[in-house]
């Protein structure tokens, strides 16, 4: 058994007296420790993907499976737990707290957790060692995506969740971002799951899940994914 | 502007509903309350004005000691413009109601023509035909007449009721209002215990005076001025004038009427007195006279009695001599009967001798008879002839026998003839005897008259004394009533002088009624209020919409900055944000004047109704009042939404729709603490920084919740305050448990009966006689009524009255001076050692100030009182009683004793002695409940609105947190945090502001009658906190919902 697997899940939205089908059948899988890229265009019905992934959403029908068990069955309690031991979610915004310094923000997130890293450690493996200590609007954007990522990092989550995390950034930036995830991957073993509209990144990855109209249209196996510093767009 | 973004901007109302709804409450009940109590004080008023008008209360009143009479009232009407004038009666009599007391009336003349005060009937009607009478709907006792009692009225001095009223007796028809009765204060007066309880008004035919006591006048020029209004006591203070000099003229006529009258009868009176002192001369010459002619008679009467005793001794002798010849006449018969028996002895021997012979013996015999007899000697020549004759023998004839015989027979003859003589003279002297009784008899007669004639004489003489000391006994009479009339004549001619020199015109306009000025006065107070209250409301609100408006603004920002790329206009888009404030502000303003114009000033009428009579508020919709709470509220809210957005307006299109920079975090004061700042836990520390994040808008829910503290303990001060005196009053100061009024004129005799009857039966443990007066006290600053009582025995006050110091809780004694009560003392302006002024002569110092919070009293011993000019000597009209027990029983069963008794005028306990008061106090609570109620509610707004912005400022990092794991109660938390140390800085600051506000509020509400306690309790901090803080929490309930509401895939959207 895959390590996440969705199992026909359906997720649909009532817009008066239409109903919208954002996931209509969704099945695909996931092993440990894989690169995973869920792509496709805007209003494809990935984010949704995403977000019954990350428990911030709920399905209408299915099965997800993370790691054997079935998280559509969670309570919201559990689903919250969840979200709080299993769940890293890097943001396309980043969403750190404004008020909170870099060192802060990742403690945002392990204060809730039991068995989490050291923020200045994990702030140190994203490469900001010097910066723990200052705020998110003296950081610039891929700094502020690498405190995001190390805010997710900290809790050593089953699942590492991003939502266009270069989508806010330049070029070089976003790429020294994927660069860091996919070594995050490679070297801690994590299991990472990227959504991009941006099909370019797909050779990076070992797994690519296209999404079209709410479905899932090809599921692509990498089996040499190259390294992010080699791929251009 | 554009349809378009007309209806953007009601979409946007419809999409930000709670907002909307929270802007337009907030402006409710900021001009809801405005407009409510601003009204409150003006709407009073002008029905206060309406009411007097309708009722025609008199623009002047005036009174005289002299009375008015025609002449007067002619005068009077040419001297200023009268509109209406009314002549009548009053008196300040004693009322016996059904229930037995008594009670001080003021007795006013009705007709039913005149159109000044007018009562206003509450119940029955007005009186129409003798002997029936409107009673005062508002007594000041508990024994308030009803309809169809029947009461009976007396003087209770020394006034006679037939000269004031034609019947004693009324029977109560109706109740009513009287509009120069605007408080509850009834007034003083000189009988009974000083203190009106109520009015009647009696049908002017009743009143038997001859001479008018009051003249009530409208004036002709205030017509049409509403009564407080400038204008209106412009008017009257112009006429008043006039009226004052005009009175000092007009007083001399009335002094003259009266000084010729009274004259007239002195006059009269001296006139009789002349006569009768003729008289009286008359009488003693008469007198005189008389006693002339008695001594006259007595002299004639001595005269009278000596000829009788003359008459007496002469009558005396002749009946001696009557006796004597009597005596002699007898001696007289019987010597001629011894003469006649020697005679026929003789005789006899003559014969014998012839024939027998001689016996010597018998001649002897014969001669010693003869002798014996003593008639006649028996001579030589008898004793020879007979001795001759007998013994010379028959035989012997010798003619010396013959001649014996023959000398002897000439001897009796001789005898015969002086026999016969003495015969002839016996007759004689007989006829003589006769003759002289019957003269002794006749005269004997006459003396008996000469008598009778004496006596008659003595009794007519004893007449005459008696007739004499009459006389002089009348004349007597007749001198000391001369001097008495004299006298009597004297005081006349005093108490003339007294009654006019001293004589004036009082001129009264309406302000000299304290309780029509107090009216005004107290309206003020609420417009005082009005002042404070509600423009804290309106500032709060204006505050609260501020921040609204800013947040609304910047949520719009992307979209300002695409209709400005759109090519809009800045003024459209201004407009849009000006109408969105106004669509808020104008329906808002609209809700809260139509709730806040009909329930505040009734709800305040209804507080003010328990101490004035007026009997309806006339409350109409305010324009000037609405209009203006509108343009304010519009102001409030668009110059806000101007204020907001003016940054935006000025940014180019591209700027602004760029995502707006967060603000950037900062380092807080606290870090710099290190030492503190370590030890703080995670979540602390990041409440601090947020808190101090956004320091505009915490100034703003610190100063919202400040002010709803501030009003909440305000308000509970202020019940605490109003509803803290009668407890105090009645139960720490006042400490008897009943009071007996008594008359003032009762005899010692039955005053130490009535004394005797409080304690017959058990009930009552101690009782002190007291006397309690309205007077005038004078300071240093003012003039003032106040109650004062005197006691003979301080001591023994003690029990029943407790004086002391409020913040030392020291005992006071009373001494030499006069001890006041606080409030008193304040408006006086006197302090310990000042001197205050009773009746205007002599000054008492002031011993100490004693706690005291209902109406106005100052204690005196009756030593003081007898010195400091009160004309007259200490003499109880009150007893204070404690009772063993205090049960509606007994109080039942003491009050109907007494009131049994003739000196007893009435009873009160004390158990319903706070009774008046606790009304007045349990509607002035409605003020507050009003106030809490208000303030409960700005606070949930204020409280929901900022929490509202809080959280929708903040709701990205909410979402994020909510993604990063935390379960709803740490997100709660995560923001309750900030919450619950706001609402702690703001009731902290609050309770701070809340004694402020409270003492401000008392200083302006507080009435010359009470005394508000000042201090506010512990627990009124504990209720104005822990109802803040309730408030609070109930506003976070609310959030919490909206918290877990909060789709996290907000957070996976751009910033906006």
């Amino acid at each position: 058994m895959s390590y996440v697997e969705f199992k026909d899940v359906y997720k649909r939205y009532k817009m008066g007296e239409v109903t919208i089908s954002a996931s209509d059948g969704i099945n695909f899988e996931i092993e440990k420790g894989e690169f995973a890229v869920i792509v496709g265009a805007s209003g494809a019905g990935k984010t949704t993907v995403l977000n019954m992934l990350g428990g911030m959403d709920t399905c209408d029908e299915g099965q997800i499976l993370v790691d054997g068990k079935d998280i559509t069955k969670f309570s919201k309690k559990e689903i919250t737990g969840y979200r709080r031991r299993d769940i890293g979610f890097v943001f396309q915004f980043y969403n750190l707290v404004q008020n909170l310094t870099a060192k802060e923000n990742v403690e945002l997130a392990t204060e809730i957790c039991t068995d989490a890293i050291d923020a200045e450690e994990v702030l140190k493996q994203v490469g900001l060692g010097e910066r723990i200590n200052n705020f998110p609007a003296q950081l610039s954007g891929g700094e502020q995506q690498r405190v995001s990522i190390a805010r997710a990092l900290a809790k050593s989550p089953k699942l590492l969740l991003c939502d266009e995390p270069t989508g806010a950034l330049d070029y070089n930036t976003g790429k020294n971002i994927l660069k860091l995830l996919q070594d995050t991957c490679r070297e801690k073993g994590m299991t990472v799951v990227v959504i991009t509209h941006n099909q370019a990144i797909t050779p990076m990855a070992d797994r690519v899940i296209n999404i079209k109209n709410s479905k899932v249209s090809k599921v692509t196996l990498n089996s040499e994914p190259v390294s992010v510093d080699t791929i251009e767009w | 502007m554009k349809k378009k973004l007309i209806l953007n901007t009601l979409r946007s109302v419809k999409n930000t509903k709670s907002r909307f709804i929270a802007i337009m409450a907030i402006i409710a009940i900021g001009s809801g309350f405005f407009a409510g109590v601003k009204s409150a004080s003006p709407s009073m008023k002008n029905s206060a004005a309406k009411y007097l008008e309708e009722q025609g209360l008199a623009d002047f009143h005036l009174m005289s000691e002299l009375g008015f009479d025609y002449e007067d009232i002619s005068a009077v009407s040419g001297a200023i413009n009268v509109n209406e004038l009314y002549a009548g009666y009053s008196a300040d009599l004693m009322m016996t109601g059904a229930a037995d007391s008594d009670c001080i009336v003021k007795v006013y003349s009705y007709d039913p023509e005149s159109g000044i005060n007018i009562p206003y009937v509450t119940e029955g009607r007005l009186p129409e035909k003798e002997g029936e009478v409107l009673a005062d709907d508002r007594f000041f006792t508990a024994q308030t007449p009803q309809i169809g009692d029947v009461i009976s009225l007396r003087t209770g001095d020394d006034r006679e009721i037939d000269d004031i009223l034609s019947r004693t007796e009324y029977t109560v028809v109706g109740k009513g209002l009287s509009p120069s009765y605007v408080s509850f204060e009834r007034g003083s007066t000189t009988i009974g215990n000083g203190s009106i309880n109520g009015w009647l008004l009696v049908p002017e035919e009743n009143f038997s005076y001859d001479i008018y006591t009051d003249l009530y006048i409208s004036l002709a020029e205030a017509e049409g001025a509403s009564a407080y209004t400038d204008e209106y006591d412009e008017i009257i203070s112009r006429t008043a004038d006039t009226l004052e000099d005009f009175a000092d003229i007009q007083i001399e006529h009335r002094k003259s009427v009266i000084t010729n009258e009274a004259y007239e009868e002195i006059n009269e009176a001296k006139a009789e007195i002349e006569d009768g002192k003729q008289k009286l001369d008359d009488a003693e010459k008469d007198l005189e006279e008389g006693r002339q002619q008695l001594a006259d008679a007595e002299k004639d009467l001595e005269d009278g009695r000596q000829q009788i005793a003359d008459a007496e001794k002469e009558l005396a002798d002749g009946r001696q001599a009557y006796d004597d010849g009597l005596a002699e006449y007898e001696e007289n018969v019987r010597l001629k009967d011894s003469l006649n028996e020697v005679i026929s002895d003789l005789d006899g021997i003559i014969s014998a001798y012839e024939t027998e012979s001689a016996d010597t013996d018998g001649v002897n015999a014969v001669i010693s008879d003869i002798r014996d007899s003593g008639v006649l000697d028996v001579d030589e020549t008898l004793e020879r002839l007979l001795t001759g004759y007998m013994t010379i023998p028959a035989a012997y004839d010798d003619g010396t026998k013959a001649a014996c015989r023959q000398g002897l027979e000439q001897y009796t003859a001789g005898l015969r003839s002086q026999s016969a003589q003495a015969e002839e003279g016996l007759a004689a002297a007989l006829t003589e005897l006769d003759n002289a009784k019957a003269e002794l008899d006749s005269g004997e007669a006459e003396l008996d008259n000469a008598r009778a004639e004496i006596a008659d004489g003595e009794a007519e003489i004893e007449k005459y004394k008696k007739d004499i000391e009459d006389g002089e006994a009348e004349i007597f009479d007749a001198k000391k009533e001369i001097a008495d009339g004299e006298a009597e004549i004297a005081d006349a001619e005093q108490a003339l002088h007294d009654e006019i020199d001293d004589a004036k015109w009082y001129v009264f306009d309406r302000d000299f009624n304290p309780s029509y000025s107090n009216y005004a006065e107290d309206c003020d107070r609420v417009d005082a209020i009005a002042d404070v209250f509600p423009v804290f409301f309106i500032l709060v609100a204006a505050l609260v919409c501020c921040t609204t408006m800013t947040r609304m603004v910047e949520e719009q920002r992307v979209q300002t900055g695409t209709l400005k790329a759109l090519g809009y206009g800045r003024y459209s888009i201004i407009s849009q944000y000006i109408l969105y404030a106004l669509a808020a502000s104008i329906p808002g303003t609209l809700i809260g004047l139509v709730i806040g114009f009909n329930t505040l000033p009734p709800v305040i009428y209804q507080c003010y109704k328990t101490m004035y009579n007026q009997p309806y508020l006339i409350n109409p919709f305010r324009w000037d009042y609405a209009v203006g709470c509108t343009v304010v509220a519009c102001l409030c809210t668009g110059l806000s939404a101007l204020y907001a957005s003016r940054l935006e307006l000025v940014s180019c299109p591209a700027q602004l729709m760029r995502p707006k920079p967060p603000k950037n975090g900062k380092r807080i004061l606290l870090e710099r603490v290190t030492f503190v700042w370590k030890r703080l836990k995670f979540t602390t520390k990041v409440t601090f920084r947020n808190l101090f994040r956004y320091k505009a808008r915490l100034l703003m829910t610190v100063i919202g919740i400040a002010g709803c503290t501030a009003l909440l303990l305000a308000g509970y001060g202020l019940q605490y305050s109003i509803s803290s005196i009668v407890d105090k009053q009645y139960g720490e100061i006042f400490k008897y448990d009943a009071l007996v009024a008594v008359d003032k004129d009762t005899g010692e005799e039955e005053y130490a009966a009535v004394l005797e009857e409080c304690s017959a039966d058990g009930i009552v443990s101690d009782k002190i006689p007291v006397l309690q007066e309205t007077v005038d006290i004078m300071g240093s600053n003012d003039k003032l009524e106040t109650y004062l009582l005197v006691t003979e025995s301080p001591s023994e006050l003690e029990k029943f009255i407790d004086l002391h110091e409020r913040k030392s809780r020291e005992k006071i004694a009373l001494g030499d001076g006069v001890v006041l009560g606080e409030k008193l003392a304040r408006l006086l302006g006197v302090t310990v050692g000042d001197s205050v002024y009773f009746n205007g002569d002599t000054s008492v110092t002031v011993d100490a100030i004693c706690e005291n919070y209902t109406f106005n009293y100052a204690y005196m011993t009756a030593e003081t009182y007898e010195k400091v000019g009160f004309d007259e000597a200490f003499k109880s009209n009150m007893i204070m009683l404690n009772m063993n027990y205090v049960t509606s029983e007994a109080e039942d069963a003491l009050s109907s004793r007494l009131v049994k008794m003739d000196p007893v005028l009435a009873v009160s306990f004390s158990s319903g002695g706070g009774e008046k008061f606790r009304d007045l106090v349990s509607s002035l609570s409605l003020i507050i409940v009003v106030i809490i109620v208000s303030a409960g509610a700005l606070a949930f707004v204020v409280l929901f609105n900022l929490s509202n912005i809080n959280i929708n400022e903040r709701v990205h990092e909410l979402a994020t947190i909510k993604v990063l794991g935390f379960y709803d109660g740490e997100v709660a938390a995560y923001v309750y945090r900030e919450n619950i140390l706001l609402t702690l800085m703001g009731t902290i600051a609050g309770l701070g502001l809340g004694v402020a506000l409270e003492k401000f509020v008392i200083k302006t509400a507080e009435v010359d009658s009470v005394m508000f306690s000042v201090e506010i309790p512990w627990y009124c901090f504990m209720e104005a906190a822990v109802l803040t803080c309730i408030f609070a929490l109930a506003v976070n309930i609310t959030l919490y919902f909206r918290l877990k509401k909060i789709d996290m895939a907000t957070s996976l959207k751009a910033i906006e």
